[in-house]
């Protein structure tokens, strides 16, 4: 059988959630605003494409595929500044990689964090 | 005095991390990237050209992880790991090449760190090759005798006795005044072993005995009844070696 994507969480959950941010951009920018926009423009092109690769290994149930992606999301979530939800990623990285799907619905609002605070960049 | 700059590649295959690699590596400038490649297959085929001194390295690429990428190039290159993944980092440090473990998303400061540690390692590595040449010397020098080891067996040679040593392939064929053996070795390291004075590589597949030359015609030697071939190379150096009347 193949495999849904979790359940939405509820708005009250979104938005106790860690937010993400461009400080290691700005950081690493060292005020080159060309440079930060590069970063910028790289996380807005990188992760639809592993956020969409994502979704098709898990409807079809490739679990350990999918670890591989997860494992790049991670980064990206890194990038953005959300610690804890970088944590969350890597466990969920490790379920996956084991077979199991602990912590999809948590990681997968994690990505939809992002993905609105990517979008409106 | 001047610093010679270190070459270096990135081997990873997410765009973001390469970028901001590039970045970090362009402040420093005692680096100098040289290429940055998404798969490891492709900067294999670099390197089969190209020298490089250091590759920051990705664990996790597509078909090819980062430590058979290390086992591929005989771990020959410094190579700083930069994975998101922490649970690498104990069998990272097995390998002798493996300067540091930087975990993404890389800081400037522990990038700094990183660079700190890698000229701790070079000159580490600089040391331990100065007293490897000096145990090399000590024992070229004093070798009069050696063992090979022959089908299990190990075999007393006089150095005297040897005419000459010819590589092949993973083998060197060893040919004495009274026997010839084939052991599992190579002319590299028993180049090494040998007494200078009286050996000398006249060819990148030969080594003679000086002492064993019956005569010297153009670009080859007689050494017992086997004419032995000169590179041209190798030719003016050996010619010094002979005592010209």
């Amino acid at each position: 059988m193949k495999k849904r994507l979790a359940p939405r969480f509820t708005s009250k959950c979104l938005k106790n959630m860690e937010q993400p941010n461009i400080e290691y951009f700005e950081k690493l920018s060292n005020n080159n605003v060309s440079f930060k926009q590069k970063l910028i423009d790289i996380v807005k092109y990188e992760f639809p494409l592993e956020l969409s690769d994502y979704e098709s290994l898990i409807k079809n149930d490739k679990l350990k595929e999918a670890s591989e992606i997860v494992h790049k999301l991670k980064h990206k979530i890194g990038v953005l500044g959300m610690t804890n939800s970088y944590v969350l990623a890597e466990t969920f990285e490790h379920s996956l990689r084991d077979g199991g799907t602990e912590n999809q619905a948590e990681f997968e609002s994690v990505l939809r964090t992002v993905k609105a605070f990517i979008d409106q960049l | 005095m001047t610093t010679k700059m270190k070459k270096c590649i990135i081997i990873d295959d997410e765009l973001m991390s390469r970028t901001v690699m590039t970045e970090l590596i362009s402040t420093k400038p005692e680096l100098h990237l040289v290429g940055d490649f998404p798969d490891a297959i492709e900067a294999l085929k670099y390197l089969n050209h190209n020298e490089v001194d250091l590759i920051f390295l990705d664990i996790h690429l597509p078909n090819f992880n980062g430590f058979d990428f290390i086992n591929t190039i005989n771990q020959t290159i410094n190579v700083i790991l930069v994975t998101s993944d922490k649970n690498f980092a104990i069998e990272a440090f097995e390998y002798n090449c493996i300067v540091d473990y930087l975990v993404k998303p890389i800081t400037p400061e522990r990038f700094d760190k990183a660079m700190a540690r890698l000229k701790e390692f070079e000159g580490n590595q600089k040391k331990k090759k100065t007293s490897q040449t000096k145990e090399d010397d000590i024992e070229s020098s004093n070798a009069s005798e050696f063992y090979i080891n022959n089908s299990k067996r190990l075999i007393k040679i006089d150095v005297n006795t040897i005419l000459y040593f010819r590589a092949n392939g993973d083998y060197v064929f060893i040919k004495t005044e009274s026997n010839s053996y084939t052991i599992h070795n190579t002319l590299r390291k028993i180049e090494n072993k040998l007494p200078k004075d009286s050996f000398f590589k006249v060819h990148r597949s030969y080594i003679i005995n000086t002492k064993k030359i019956v005569d010297i015609e153009d670009n080859s030697v007689l050494i017992g009844k086997d004419v032995i071939p000169i590179s041209r190379r190798n030719k003016s150096e050996l010619m010094k070696r002979v005592h010209l009347l």
